[in-house]
């Protein structure tokens, strides 16, 4: 692996890129990648491919009834657990083949001690290719990682484009304030949303660079225009995310490896009650009990949407 | 800078374990909320503990805490009282209420289980005199009920 320092020029002369200017090329790929990224997740009803993850909350238990007397604790049904599972995120993986010739001179120039020289395809890749997807991977959800995803609880994001208005995920809870006792027998799930979760694209900004430089057929240096280098960016990014055996293919999963991204996905459920015992005398021969659900909320599960880079 | 950054209205610890924290941040005149993974060294978690120390978390957590505990001791002692007032006949005011002052549309699952009451007497079971037992049946206050088996007892002398 072999990372140059690019060339630029300054408005007087010729000068090697300082850190800040590589971060602002870096940002300029990433808004390149992000006009046409080869990963994409999109939001389905149900049967995406990545991981499912369970909703749970409880429901009351069946309604006894009598005709003597009200049915006593122990014989009504304790409340019970419900699960809904949700699997709406799919990804895809766009082919991302390299069409791009390498003629001598296709690649930005560097300072090679002696003279100016054009990179060679790998010195491109090493030196813009991977540091962007270095930072495109990071945990961060700014316009540095465009083209990438995150999950947020809100359906607007500054800097982000929501995906779908299907939360790939909802948090429910018993509503316990919809079980009254004079409604026995109660439907038995009764439950509120607490929070949804949906999927945001991050936008790309372009932002102030300098561009980097390169010989052109009558071996003059010149400074490449946006869409020329964003072009060779989008094309060796894309193939990077999907082909590289070098640990840059970039993939998203729900608690596998990587990094994660947005807000965590909780699922929260009443704890530590033993059922609301309520009785309900509907009339001359009629008595009815049913426990409802009760106790605290709590979360069991925390799920992460993950980026990872391998 | 993460999505919440400058913006924190308070966060705390969502579970037991401490494994995950609720921020809730303020976006124009909303609140919302964003779940994060303990996790010290991702750059959302270091931005939180920049502007919202972990003992700052744990502070408010405990506080939530204490207040849900509050509410859950609310929520009991209403219930108690309810039961307390699902069950009037728990005392001898009450029981003289019940006999005195019928209310139909509050007391009258208490009349039928008075009337059970007394039909599970020998004394009743045992009585040959239907009318009386009729009466029983469709006795409309405490009081006609509990004449009604005087009557019984009266004759079985």
């Amino acid at each position: 692996m072999t990372v140059r320092t690019p060339l630029v020029y300054n408005g007087s002369q010729l000068q090697e890129m300082k850190s800040s200017d590589l971060d602002n090329i870096y940002r300029l790929a990433a808004y390149y990648y992000a006009q046409s990224p080869a990963i994409t997740l999109t939001v389905v009803g149900s049967g995406g491919n990545l991981t499912s993850i369970d909703d749970t909350r409880l429901q009351a238990g069946a309604a006894s009834l009598s005709t003597t007397a009200f049915p006593s604790e122990a014989t009504t049904a304790e409340p019970s657990e419900i699960t809904v599972s949700y699997q709406r995120i799919t990804q895809t993986v766009a082919s991302a083949p390299i069409t791009t010739s390498d003629t001598g001179k296709t690649f930005p120039i560097y300072w090679n001690g002696t003279q100016v020289q054009a990179m060679t395809e790998q010195d491109f890749i090493d030196t813009f290719v991977q540091p962007t997807i270095d930072v495109l991977a990071l945990g961060t959800t700014t316009s540095a990682q465009a083209g990438t995803y995150h999950i947020a609880t809100t359906t607007s994001v500054t800097g982000s484009t929501l995906v779908s208005s299907t939360p790939v995920f909802s948090d429910s809870r018993a509503d316990t304030s919809l079980y009254t006792a004079d409604g026995i027998a109660e439907p038995l799930d009764q439950p509120t949303t607490v929070t949804n979760y949906y999927l945001h694209k991050i936008d790309g900004e372009v932002g102030s660079y300098n561009p980097p430089l390169y010989i052109d057929a009558s071996n003059n240096l010149k400074q490449y225009s946006e869409a020329e280098i964003g072009t060779l960016f989008q094309e060796y990014i894309n193939n990077a995310v999907v082909n590289s055996s070098s640990g840059y293919q970039i993939r998203y999963n729900i608690d596998g490896s990587g990094t994660n991204r947005g807000s965590a996905m909780v699922n929260t459920r009443l704890t530590g009650g033993s059922g609301n015992y309520q009785t309900f005398f509907a009339g001359a021969n009629d008595y009815r009990a049913q426990e409802f659900p009760d106790g605290t909320p709590s979360t069991v599960n925390t799920y992460n949407f993950k980026i990872n880079k391998s | 800078m993460a999505i919440f950054s400058g913006k924190i209205i308070e966060a705390y610890y969502t579970d037991a374990n401490n494994t995950t924290v609720e921020v809730i941040y303020k976006e124009g005149e909303k609140a919302i909320n964003h779940y994060l993974s303990t996790d010290m060294s991702h750059p959302d978690f270091k931005d939180l503990i920049k502007e919202y120390p972990v003992t700052k978390i744990a502070d408010t957590t405990i506080s939530r805490n204490k207040e849900a505990y509050k509410q859950l001791n609310r929520v009991v002692e209403a219930k108690l009282k309810q039961k307390i007032e699902d069950k009037p006949m728990q005392n001898f005011d009450s029981v003289m209420e019940f006999v005195i002052n019928y209310d139909p549309k509050k007391q009258a699952e208490q009349l039928f289980s008075l009337k059970l009451k007394i039909f599970e007497k020998d004394v009743v079971k045992d009585s040959n005199n239907n009318d009386i037992k009729t009466v029983i049946r469709q006795a409309k206050t405490p009081l006609d009920v509990l004449l009604a088996y005087r009557e019984i007892l009266e004759k079985n002398r």
